[in-house]
């Protein structure tokens, strides 16, 4: 009896989780090697080797790897300031509100938002004409869509230093960070250091985890490097997406080997994750 | 608090608002051009244009309330149950990190992936597909999110009402059930929020065909139609800041 | 005799937990089990309460072997250290609780709860939350709750752990007066000499997984493993 509904559970699980992850990997991976779709016509490395051969590695996974790294490293320092600056401040009240906006608003609009924040013609190339420090639109220097991805970077370390600030917060709070700040005052550590030997320590190992989940998100991420990412190089789902609605069917096994790589490495970083044991908190 | 951290404090709030504050003033503006740093003249046209019909957001944003709830409601229902017996399972973390897979993959990757079971089935392009897509993500999600909540002390209670003549069904139905109202509750908003913001899956296994609220977005913006592209992105707004006026829990999502 | 355990085994993967336990309780006593946490006491109550299987030996409730009974059917209540009462519920309803699931006539239900609500000395408090009590009168609510379904056996594990010492004195005796009138057969397991010695009518000491129960109160304190002697002779030396 008990192992029956354990069995009907498990079977509802395995149908809604693991089912379509595992067909879509093999489907994909299937049609890289040339042995499923439209192009399906025997096995070959063509697909992977043209993957290879447009530099897929530097232009698309380092590129989307740096995007990430970038954002994240400025995100935790924001996050970090946030907290330490502002305290208790971060727990209760206004800003404890206020931090949770940048997450009420969905990718779509956020990078609108930041078109028409950073765009040439958008209100701070507004006000720099306001202050006579351009003359034309055209002056404005280049934030969306340009060469450093500035908009991309800047769009998701807001929304990520909101996250972090909140993450960071219910961590000071749960460890009680602030009862060791104060004993390494105390025992004669300056604001510097108890910075740097306690807080960071403390709150980044624990914290861990959850940036290195949002960095996979990151590296993932659509709707932002779509809207505010050159032609060349994108990101990686902006890449795999276009590829299938560019109409050039050469290029769908290729972006099956690309997708293909992309939930191998996904995997692997959650893997390493799960083995580490940072994945899953035991529940007392 | 001394004058300087008042002012850091004040800046940051305004920054905080600020992306808000450009969408009102977008969504209701007109004639606003270069180099004016506020528009002209407000108005309602944008508003009333949104609701007439036609290329409006009135049937996406009817879609998206549909999706949403019918999705939320059964992949929560749905991971109640699933998630204690993944709690009790000898393979629990294994199970949990098979749980996590479709919520950190990139949802357009993943929908890319699985996209030709969609079209094989007939699925592509549906109000039936496009539900079934999210739960694909949603579900386990929920799987995650009910973890601590089948702690011990739950045990404990299940095992205390059967103690006192509690069947497994009047268990769940007179003491879990119960128990798990809030849980249940929080899990209910941020799943529809998911479903609500949700882009890359669904427009790909939409494949043009359904129209949620945030791919008609998407399309004001590709149209350059900005003031209609903000309005609809306020709608879109509107369910999570009321959901953070009530709690802050249901909003934020566990990355 | 009302309840018996014949020989019961339990291993936990490598570990042991129960290696043959026997004993038995006549109807209307009162049997404490003494032992430090560890020892395997959660474990036999479960298996006596049927939540867990045993790997091998009986359980028998009035001379009917009862091992393979789902908890609900069994009528044996076990009680953790924590009163774990509903928290979605009254006072009233959860003392109700166990009366509602055997779909007893509603008025029936409200006289037994009142009358057992006035037993406790707890009818004022009726209409409150869990959260709003302290920690004795959950504990209270607790028993009541229990006993309100006149259950075959009470399984009492730690009972008053969580409370301070005056609590736990009004607690013990508001239980010897509770177990008298209703005639309870209970096991009461505590790891406090003194505990034991005041609430058991019989006296057994658990240790690594083993029970040995005496013959009388004066076998049990007398033996040096159970720590009574020592205990004696530590107040004997201070007066």
């Amino acid at each position: 009896m008990k192992n029956k509904q354990t069995h009907i559970l498990l079977a509802v699980f395995i149908a809604i989780t693991v089912l379509p992850i595992l067909a879509g990997f093999i489907y994909a991976a299937l049609s890289a090697f040339g042995l499923a779709g439209y192009l399906g016509n025997g096995f070959t490395w063509m697909y992977w080797q043209q993957a290879f051969d447009m530099q897929v590695l530097p232009a698309i996974g380092f590129y989307s790897l740096a995007i990430t790294c970038v954002v994240l490293f400025l995100a935790t320092i924001f996050g970090m300031f946030v907290v330490l600056y502002f305290k208790e401040k971060t727990q209760s009240g206004v800003l404890s509100y206020l931090l949770y906006l940048p997450m009420a608003i969905p990718l779509i609009a956020a990078a609108s938002l930041t078109l028409h924040f950073l765009g040439n013609a958008g209100l701070l190339a507004r006000f720099a004409y306001m202050l006579n420090l351009i003359e034309s639109p055209g002056d404005f220097p280049d934030m969306v869509q340009d060469k450093w991805s500035i908009g991309i970077v800047i769009t998701h370390t807001i929304i990520a230093a909101a996250y972090f600030s909140i993450l960071f917060s219910a961590i000071f709070k749960q460890n009680a960070i602030q009862a060791y700040m104060d004993a390494a005052h105390t025992l004669g550590a300056g604001k510097k250091q108890v910075v740097r030997k306690i807080v960071l320590p403390l709150v980044l190992n624990k914290a861990l985890p959850s940036i290195i989940l949002y960095g996979v998100f990151i590296f993932g991420s659509y709707e932002v490097p779509m809207l505010l990412g050159q032609q060349e190089p994108q990101m990686i789902s902006v890449s795999i997406a276009q590829k299938f609605t560019r109409y050039n069917l050469a290029d769908v096994p290729v972006a099956y080997a690309l997708a293909s790589m992309y939930t191998i490495v996904v995997v692997g970083v959650l893997f390493i994750l799960y083995k580490k044991g940072k994945l899953i908190h035991e529940v007392e | 608090m001394r004058w300087n951290k008042h002012i850091v404090f004040a800046f940051g709030m305004v920054f905080l608002l600020l992306p808000i504050a450009l969408l009102l003033m977008l969504a209701f503006a007109t004639e606003w051009r270069f180099p004016d740093v506020l528009p002209a003249a407000y108005t309602l046209d944008h508003a009333k244009l949104a609701f007439s019909g036609g290329r409006g957001i009135m049937s996406p944003l009817i879609l998206s309330l549909g999706i949403g709830a019918l999705v939320s409601i059964t992949c929560v229902a749905l991971a109640l149950f699933v998630s204690r017996m993944i709690a009790l399972h000898p393979k629990r973390n294994l199970l949990l990190f098979i749980a996590y897979l479709p919520f950190v993959l990139s949802p357009v990757i993943y929908a890319a992936c699985v996209n030709y079971y969609f079209v094989l089935f007939g699925w592509s392009g549906t109000f039936m597909g496009i539900c079934i897509a999210q739960s694909i993500l949603i579900f386990p999600y929920n799987v995650i999110l009910f973890q601590s909540h089948w702690n011990n002390s739950m045990e404990a209670y299940g095992q205390l009402s059967a103690t006192l003549g509690a069947g497994k069904w009047q268990t769940w139905r007179y003491v879990w059930l119960p128990m798990s109202k809030q849980m249940v509750l929080i899990a209910l908003f941020q799943s529809f929020i998911v479903s609500w913001f949700e882009f890359g899956l669904t427009n790909f296994i939409g494949a043009g065909k359904v129209q949620t609220l945030t791919i008609r977005v998407y399309q004001y913006i590709g149209e350059a139609n900005i003031y209609l592209a903000a309005f609809s992105s306020l709608i879109l707004i509107l369910p999570p800041l009321v959901l953070l006026w009530i709690n802050k829990k249901f909003v934020l999502r566990n990355y | 005799m009302h309840l018996i355990a014949q020989d019961i085994h339990k291993r936990f993967g490598n570990e042991a937990v129960l290696q043959g336990i026997h004993m038995s309780i006549q109807q209307g006593h009162t049997l404490s089990i003494l032992g430090k946490s560890g020892c395997g006491k959660t474990t036999l109550l479960k298996i006596l309460a049927g939540l867990i299987p045993a790997d091998s030996g009986k359980v028998l409730l009035e001379d009917i072997d009862v091992t393979q009974t789902a908890p609900q059917v069994r009528q044996i209540v076990y009680l953790y250290q924590e009163p774990l009462l509903f928290p979605h519920l009254t006072v009233f309803d959860n003392i109700a609780f166990g009366l509602r699931i055997r779909k007893l006539p509603e008025d029936e239900v409200h006289q037994q709860t009142f009358n057992m609500l006035d037993a406790l000395g707890m009818r004022m408090h009726s209409d409150k939350r869990p959260s709003a009590l302290s920690g004795g009168q959950r504990q209270r609510v607790a028993f009541g709750r229990a006993i309100v379904i006149k259950p075959k056996v009470l399984l009492l594990d730690e009972p008053f752990g969580s409370l301070d010492a005056e609590t736990r004195q009004q607690m013990q005796s508001l239980f010897k007066q509770l177990v008298g009138t209703y005639q309870i057969t209970s096991v009461f397991v505590t790891h406090d000499i003194k505990e034991a010695l005041l609430m058991g009518d019989h006296f057994s000491f658990m240790r690594n997984g083993t029970l040995t129960t005496y013959g009388d109160k004066s076998q049990f304190m007398q033996d040096k493993e159970t720590g009574v002697a020592q205990e004696l002779q530590f107040w004997q030396n201070i007066v």
